[in-house]
């Protein structure tokens, strides 16, 4: 069963950047990723925006593995920020869960 | 405790403590500006961010780190920052990677060369030695933005102290955190921010000597998506007789050259910069970085290391 934490995005979105539900799941970003990330942007976003910690904390390794390199951004026909939207995710990890 | 969690612990740790990441003496931060005679401060300075200073000690510390990624050290990170809390780990010598002699000559070396190159563009900057403080980078890009505003606002009173107005970078990673990230964090941090590949083409420096070769461009990241410095590089090379070429991935669609996650994933990052660095060779036996991470990164990858040139050591011989 997958535990939802509903409160999850309020403590994420810190930023007015942060805007994972602009993206629309196409897949267009994750064409040139140098990483090949495993869960793509667009998986991330989904954990997030329905509260699924448990996935974001198994994924911890791949979020970190991002470059920030923005090839994806550059893609992306949304307009998501997808690399401020990694970084974001980080700093939540960080302070909430890597007692940084 | 996570192996993510516990090295950007380290990291956070020393930052808060000693105000930077890695422990680097203070002399050697400095010492490229030894011969140079440059004013401290003054309204236009160099910032230099530490990052060609730091490429030495990174070189050693990731051959170090590599084979260690999977090994008891890395599995003991979380009592490492317990320790390092007590005892600057980083500089203990059983530990420590050494500095790299030849890599810090080079360093030194890239650094007297924008210096020059702008002062032969009619720009005297001046420099803030040893109070010249890391903008942050790797704690920024890992989500580590708190102790950044402290580090903002200290920066902000040391230029203020100084009557600092423009700031001229070295590095693109430098150049973005000050252009756009402290002004982010911090309202009240204004100032002038550009690279020096910028400085130098808005200048319409002329060049001493024709160069005839054929160089490949490995655009940054940072530079050419973040900061949309793309045309300029290009410019000065075509404007000294280079023959610029470039790979298949270029300007806005440039490929990572894998460093930003070398202190996390050594083995990952050293596979990205393999990729690209065969690409690049592919193109031109002679290749030019513009960033001091994607230098090190990319020539450490390849038995080509030679092949791998700093975009200032370029443009030294063909304007000074
Ligand atoms: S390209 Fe943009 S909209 Fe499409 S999946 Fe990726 S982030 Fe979402
Ligand atoms: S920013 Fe991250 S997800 Fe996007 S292309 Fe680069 S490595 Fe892949």
């Amino acid at each position: 069963m997958i535990k939802v934490n509903s409160g999850l995005i309020d403590k994420i979105k810190i930023s007015e950047d942060f805007n994972a539900s602009a993206c629309f799941n196409c897949g267009t970003c994750s064409a040139l990723c140098p990483v090949g990330f495993d869960i793509l942007p667009r998986k991330l976003f989904r954990y997030v925006l329905l509260g699924e910690e448990e996935k974001i904390l198994e994924s911890t390794d791949q979020i970190f593995s991002c470059l920030l390199c923005r090839m994806c951004e550059e893609q992306c026909p949304h307009d998501v920020n997808i690399t401020e939207n990694i970084r974001l995710i980080r700093n939540y990890l960080a302070k909430s869960k890597l007692g940084v | 405790m996570s192996k993510v969690g516990a090295v950007l612990g380290i990291l956070n740790d020393n930052f808060e403590k000693r105000k930077t990441v890695f422990s680097v003496p203070e002399k050697s931060l400095v010492s490229w500006a030894k011969d140079l005679n440059i004013k401290k401060g003054t309204e236009t300075i160099i910032y230099t961010g530490h990052m060609y200073q730091l490429m030495p000690i990174t070189k050693s510390a990731t051959n170090l780190y590599e084979n260690l990624e999977e090994s008891t050290l890395m599995k003991l990170a979380p009592v490492g920052r317990i320790v390092n809390k007590f005892i600057d780990l980083s500089s203990m010598s059983k530990f420590a990677a050494k500095p790299d002699k030849s890599e810090e000559e080079r360093s030194n070396r890239c650094l007297q060369n924008i210096y020059k190159l702008l002062k032969y563009a009619g720009v005297e900057a001046g420099y803030l030695y040893e109070d010249e403080l890391y903008v942050g980078t790797l704690l920024y890009d890992n989500g580590i933005d708190e102790p950044l505003i402290n580090q903002a606002k200290i920066l902000n009173k040391i230029l203020k102290e100084n009557n600092v107005k423009n700031i001229i970078t070295v590095d693109p990673h430098t150049t973005h955190m000050l252009r756009k990230v402290y002004k982010k964090i911090l309202p009240e941090f204004d100032y002038e921010v550009k690279n020096y590949i910028e400085v130098l083409y808005e200048k319409k420096i002329k060049p001493q000597n024709k160069l005839d070769m054929i160089v490949a461009i490995h655009d940054s990241c940072v530079l050419a998506r973040y900061e949309e410095v793309i045309e300029e590089p290009r410019a000065l090379l075509k404007n000294a007789g280079i023959n610029y070429v470039e790979p298949e991935l270029s300007r806005k669609l440039t490929h990572c050259c894998g460093g930003p996650i070398e202190s996390l994933f050594p083995k990952k990052a050293k596979e990205i910069a393999s990729k690209r660095a065969n690409d690049l060779l592919t193109c031109s036996n002679v290749v030019t970085t513009m960033c001091p991470i994607c230098l090190l990164n990319l020539k450490e990858s390849t038995p080509l290391k030679d092949s791998f040139l700093d975009l200032s050591e370029i443009l030294a011989k063909a304007y000074l």
